[in-house]
């Protein structure tokens, strides 16, 4: 499978927060959920990606081209948009497409009109004026109107109500019809992933957590709860985010640990959303035990 | 070098939307005042260039341009020139307008419309006076159109590298950092001309005949002197905030 996208041992350290060794790959033809917590670094990567940063060490690959050296090369083929808007909210989308169309070999002028149709989009008035959801809207028409083979979403659906949440869904999954496409779009909100990603990439704290298909990611964990005597010797140092109260515990587990799970225990299949939340539970348990060794 | 040109283009397409009517109102107007009263009124319009330029950082820090900089497909040392050589172009097409008003006035001398009626007059005798010797001088007007330009043109410049360099909260110390300079620069060069021994040709006496006798060939020729100024200070202006800018992370 070739990847459109390849991150190898990206690392970046500012005062506050570094990313480690961050490695992940996407193949063509499919969508990654890059997903985190807000601060895990899912911007920082991106960034990387957009050579908008400078990373301190690691390797990345799109289309396999260098990141840094064929920047321009590579950004004449890649789409991105981030959370907020930045053209210029005195224009109207007519006038940005004017502005931006000269910097794309490929820009094609009836493809974005085509697109503001679509999403309903007016062309004779200031985009300042636009909702959030407009203003989104527009930000993709802008990035599709290149051909990218490559989209980059940094968090396109926060702030969204659910009907632009759907409709934004609904434009990503008629973009990946081609099969030489590739998406990759960061996201805290789960439920966007579990609707339309291919494979995920969990980040927490600046490290990759878990990298592969969604469902390799949702089969491999399950929240278990139940009394905390029935945990069998040895299983409670693997669980993970383990949290204990009056009347019994809970926490996640690996489904290969399930195999020695008592029947009293209760079982199921971890969201991915359950999964983002016992990461935490287990960074904030393991910050715990340092401060208790201390 | 096309890069430059499609971000000029960014730049310009920017700014027209904001102030386009507004110029063309104001060299409108400077026009029409040129034609009648004096074409050393054309010179104003180069003043209101700054609104055509000045405005442009805050709007691009407003709206985010650096993150969009960042996204096209283009150099961003590219993104930091062309904003040098966008501000040059604006003070240099400025001063071409400015000229072809002037000229246009000296040329159709339509003043004489106006003032031939009340000639007699005795209030109006000093500023016929001074009206004849403009009409009569156009090489004043054109050393006035290319030195305010220039001047212009340089200060616009600095306040642009360095509103890049330290942030446009920081412009105020560095329009004072920049007066100091000037007064600094003017102080020096009037004390040089005061004493005819040392450079007798910056004499301040000897400067202003040499000013009154100037042709207007001389003049063109210091037109394109300071234009060639104008831009070799933008081009390196522009080189210092490229490498301090591109520097940074976006």
């Amino acid at each position: 499978m070739e990847n459109i996208l390849e991150i190898n041992g990206l690392c970046k350290t500012y005062r506050d927060f570094s990313l480690k060794n961050v490695t992940f790959a996407l193949p063509k033809g499919y969508i990654m959920g890059f997903v985190g917590q807000n601060g895990s670094g899912k911007t920082t990567t991106i960034r990387s990606v957009m050579n908008m940063t400078k990373a301190d060490s690691g390797s990345i690959s799109v289309f396999g081209l260098d990141s840094v050296k064929d920047s321009i090369e590579i950004k004449q083929r890649l789409g991105v948009v981030f959370d907020s808007m930045y053209l210029a909210e005195h224009l109207t989308a007519k006038q940005i497409e004017q502005q931006i169309r000269p910097f794309y070999k490929n820009w094609n002028s009836d493809d974005f009109f085509a697109s503001l149709k679509r999403f309903s989009l007016p062309d004779d008035r200031s985009v300042g004026d636009f909702s959030k959801g407009m203003k989104m809207k527009l930000m993709i028409a802008i990035a599709l109107a290149h051909k990218p083979e490559l989209l980059i979403l940094d968090e396109p659906t926060s702030g969204l109500d659910p009907v632009a949440r759907d409709e934004l869904l609904d434009i990503l999954s008629d973009y990946i019809l081609d099969e030489n496409r590739g998406i990759l779009f960061s996201t805290h909100i789960t439920a966007d992933v579990e609707r339309i990603a291919d494979y995920v990439t969990i980040l927490h704290n600046g490290t990759v957590w878990f990298t592969g298909s969604k469902d390799d990611l949702t089969e491999s964990y399950a929240v278990v709860k139940g009394d905390e005597d029935a945990i069998p010797e040895g299983l409670k140092e693997r669980m993970i985010g383990f949290h204990s109260y009056r009347n019994g515990f809970e926490a996640m587990i690996r489904t290969e640990d399930m195999r020695s799970l008592p029947e009293t225990l209760v079982c199921e299949k971890a969201s991915i959303d359950e999964i983002l939340v016992y990461i935490a539970k287990e960074a904030k348990n393991a910050g715990h035990t340092e401060s208790d060794t201390l | 070098m096309q890069d430059i040109l499609k971000v000029i283009r960014f730049d310009f397409l920017t700014m027209s939307s904001v102030s386009m009517g507004e110029l063309i109102f104001v060299i409108l107007f400077c026009m029409v005042l040129s034609m009648l009263l004096s074409p050393l009124i054309a010179v104003m319009i180069t003043f209101c260039v700054f609104g055509f330029v000045y405005p442009l950082q805050d709007i691009a820090e407003r709206n985010g341009f650096s993150k969009l900089y960042g996204t096209l497909p283009v150099d961003r040392r590219n993104v930091t020139r062309a904003r040098f050589i966008y501000i040059f172009a604006a003070f240099l097409i400025c001063e071409l307008t400015e000229l072809v008003i002037a000229v246009s006035s000296t040329i159709l001398n339509l003043n004489k419309l106006i003032f031939n009626i009340d000639r007699s007059a005795e209030r109006s005798r000093e500023m016929l006076t001074y009206m004849h010797m403009i009409y009569d001088t156009p090489a004043v007007v054109y050393l006035a159109v290319f030195a305010v330009a220039a001047v212009c043109c340089i200060a616009e410049a600095y306040m642009e590298m360095m509103s890049q360099i330290y942030g446009r909260e920081n412009l105020f110390r560095s329009v004072m950092i920049g007066i100091a300079a000037l007064s600094a620069v003017i102080g020096g060069i009037y004390l040089l001309s005061s004493h005819t021994t040392l450079i007798p040709q910056f004499h301040l006496m000897q400067m202003t005949e040499n000013y009154a006798a100037i042709s207007v060939s001389k003049s063109v020729i210091f037109g394109a002197a300071s234009n060639a100024a104008m831009l070799a200070v933008c081009l390196v202006f522009g080189e210092i905030t490229t490498r301090i800018v591109s520097e940074r992370e976006i």
